[in-house]
């Protein structure tokens, strides 16, 4: 965790040091193996599930996205999307807030379907998703992706999805 | 000439003007309508009063004129000078073989008011003597009947800073500034308006006027007789505002004693009664108000008391006298500590959005580091971020984010570097830790980002920390690391 600096020139100057920290598992790596709750890799605490907006939606309009959905986009489209992303945020076996973490593909992909994509890329800020906060359409212009990071106890609930 | 001598003339009219409008002017004390209702509901409660204000600002003068005023039998003393045998006579023995009190005309025998000026810079034994007399009416523990009014004045104490206050002015003993029921702060000179102060400048000593003392009886007449009525429809609510008020105030570092609790009640009524002699509009929040600013112990003791949180307090226990009996929240913001808060507002599922978020975010600033971290994760792990509104569920987030996941940071440091003697500390608590144990994680990366946030100054503050994390973090989940 701390290495030793190389020596300055001036020898009457303090030594310097460097000090990192990357996770417990980094710091203490002869304690060997990370708890079920703790992911092995990045050492985050909890579940990552991730969503991928379909490469035919991202940057769409909402009558482009209801196509791609194969449904009708009516008179409002724009209002149509956003009943049917309000929709399916509500089916999302997921607390009603998490931690918005950097984009994983190591995390669990327990909804592919695009509704569920835009139910939480929508919904997110850059720290935290809300299932309650009002979408966002214009999110789906700037991003495709969006991972989250899901309490320990909320895991198995995520965990049954993805069977 | 005539420039000069325009100033007294417009003066003199705002002086006539201020002495129609005010009760105390008109018994010629000018300036203080502001403290008038508070006056007004000492009078009516016949409460113990206490002026606080530097010197020449006319605590003296008002007590003098009241008591000219309403014709009462008064002594005025100098506590600074004063011996106890000035105030009870000399004592002789009787038939008895008990004790008389030989009455002189300064003894306090008799007297329907008292004064006692200088009360911060007498001598301890005799504030032991004067405590009596202002609690309960009692001289060497015999009543002295006829006394109504219990008054003293003092000059600003030093404060523990001495930058303000005057030398020789001690702060009150706690017991003794507790029995003041109200306790006045006298505006200083700069605080006056130029009116005020050029009619102080050119006020004389004019007796008081038979009209002004009437107009002044009945304004203690009338709010007497409404205070009655005020106390059974406010009473049980005024009751409410003030148990929330002293916890909020406790909570804000400000303690109040359960007496000062039900001397604040009757004074929130009293002043609200006095108020409506002159206001028949006024509102009960602002009499509130007034009465607390002028009911605190703590200006007799040199401390000093926030406006802002004054006035935070105020606000949020007017609003809760409003609330519901059952209503959670109003256990929830009575509560003292921060995490059992937060503990209460979460368990209480149907809190309104913003009363959470309120308990979240103040937790959240005022939490030292340790807390913080172990109450952003409670939040999440209970699911309660999604009841917060999105600007506090952010905050919260950003806490979290840096205890959920790693904080990835490297830093070179000076081995002579305070913080690399911190950083050494916290390798020594990383090193205790099983990273076996989930929660372990949480720890290691609380500490790791109060670190990196620069909020662990020296190495004890890792320590401090780390205790803070664990302690928080198990009353909340019931584990530790």
């Amino acid at each position: 965790m701390t290495d030793q600096g190389q020596l300055l020139h001036n020898m009457s100057a303090p030594p310097k040091s460097v000090v990192k920290y990357g996770g417990l598992l980094a710091a203490s790596p002869e304690d060997g193996v990370a708890p079920p709750t703790v992911h092995p890799d990045v050492g985050v605490f909890g579940m990552i599930v991730s969503v991928w907006l379909p490469q035919a939606m991202f940057g769409r309009s909402p009558r482009a996205i209801l196509k791609g959905l194969d449904l009708k986009s009516g008179t409002n489209p724009e209002q149509t999307l956003l009943e049917l992303i309000e929709q399916r945020a509500k089916e999302l076996a997921l607390p009603d807030a998490c931690l918005v973490v950097p984009t994983s593909f190591s995390g669990q992909r327990p909804w592919p379907d695009a509704l569920a994509a835009l139910a939480i890329i929508t919904k997110c800020s850059s720290r935290v998703w809300l299932r309650s906060k009002t979408p966002r359409l214009s999110a789906t212009q700037k991003t495709a992706s969006a991972s989250l990071l899901v309490p320990p106890a909320y895991g198995d609930r995520i965990k049954e999805t993805c069977k | 000439m005539s420039r000069v001598s325009g100033r007294p003339q417009q003066s003199k009219a705002a002086d006539q003007r201020e002495r129609r409008s005010s009760l105390l002017a008109g018994i010629g004390v000018i300036g203080l309508s502001d403290i008038e209702p508070v006056i007004l509901a000492a009078l009516v409660t016949e409460a113990p009063l206490l002026l606080i204000g530097p010197h020449g600002t006319g605590k003296s003068l008002l007590l003098t004129r009241i008591a000219e005023a309403l014709s009462l039998d008064f002594r005025h003393y100098n506590a600074s000078l004063l011996n106890f045998d000035d105030l009870v006579g000399f004592p002789l023995p009787n038939q008895n073989g008990s004790l008389d009190y030989v009455k002189t005309p300064a003894a306090i025998w008799g007297a329907e008011a008292v004064i006692f000026d200088e009360i911060s810079r007498c001598r301890p034994d005799i504030q032991n003597k004067l405590f009596p007399i202002v609690h309960e009416r009692r001289a060497q523990g015999i009543l002295l009947e006829g006394l109504r009014y219990r008054w003293a004045a003092m000059n600003p104490p030093l404060t523990e800073d001495a930058d303000e206050g005057y030398l020789g002015s001690e702060p009150l003993d706690t017991a003794l500034a507790d029995r003041f029921g109200f306790i006045v702060n006298i505006p200083a000179w700069e605080r006056y308006t130029e009116a005020e102060q050029l009619a102080i400048i050119l006020s004389d000593d004019a007796p008081v006027t038979a009209d002004a003392a009437s107009i002044l009886r009945r304004a203690i007449a009338v709010a007497k007789a409404t205070l009655p009525t005020i106390t059974s429809t406010m009473g049980d609510a005024v009751a409410v505002y003030v148990r929330c008020l002293v916890a909020l105030l406790s909570q804000a570092g400000i303690s109040l004693s359960p007496r000062r609790a039900s001397m604040l009640l009757r004074s929130v009524l009293a002043v609200h009664a006095a108020t409506l002699t002159v206001d028949p509009s006024a509102s009960p929040s602002n009499s509130a108000l007034v009465a607390v600013r002028n009911g605190l112990p703590q200006w007799a003791q040199g401390l000093k008391i926030p406006e802002t949180k004054l006035l935070a307090a105020h606000r949020e226990a007017w609003k809760l006298a409003d609330v519901k009996p059952g209503d959670p929240l109003r256990a929830i913001l009575t509560t003292a500590d921060p995490v059992e808060r937060v503990r209460l507002a979460v368990a209480a599922t149907k809190l309104r959005k913003g009363d959470l978020s309120s308990v979240v975010a103040d937790a959240i600033s005022g939490l030292p580091s340790g807390a913080r971290e172990a109450v952003a994760v409670y939040l999440f792990e209970t699911d309660a971020v999604g009841r917060l509104n999105a600007a506090v569920a952010e905050q919260v987030a950003e806490i979290y984010a840096d205890v959920a996941t790693p904080l990835n940071f490297s830093e070179t440091l000076h081995a002579r570097n305070p913080r690399f003697e911190t950083w050494n500390r916290i390798k020594d608590i990383l090193s205790r830790l099983d990273a076996n144990e989930p929660r372990a994680h949480l720890a290691a990366n609380a500490l790791a980002a109060c670190f990196a946030k620069k909020e662990l100054g020296q190495p004890a503050d890792a320590d401090t920390a780390f205790a803070a994390w664990l302690e928080t973090d198990g009353r909340l989940c019931g584990v530790s690391a």
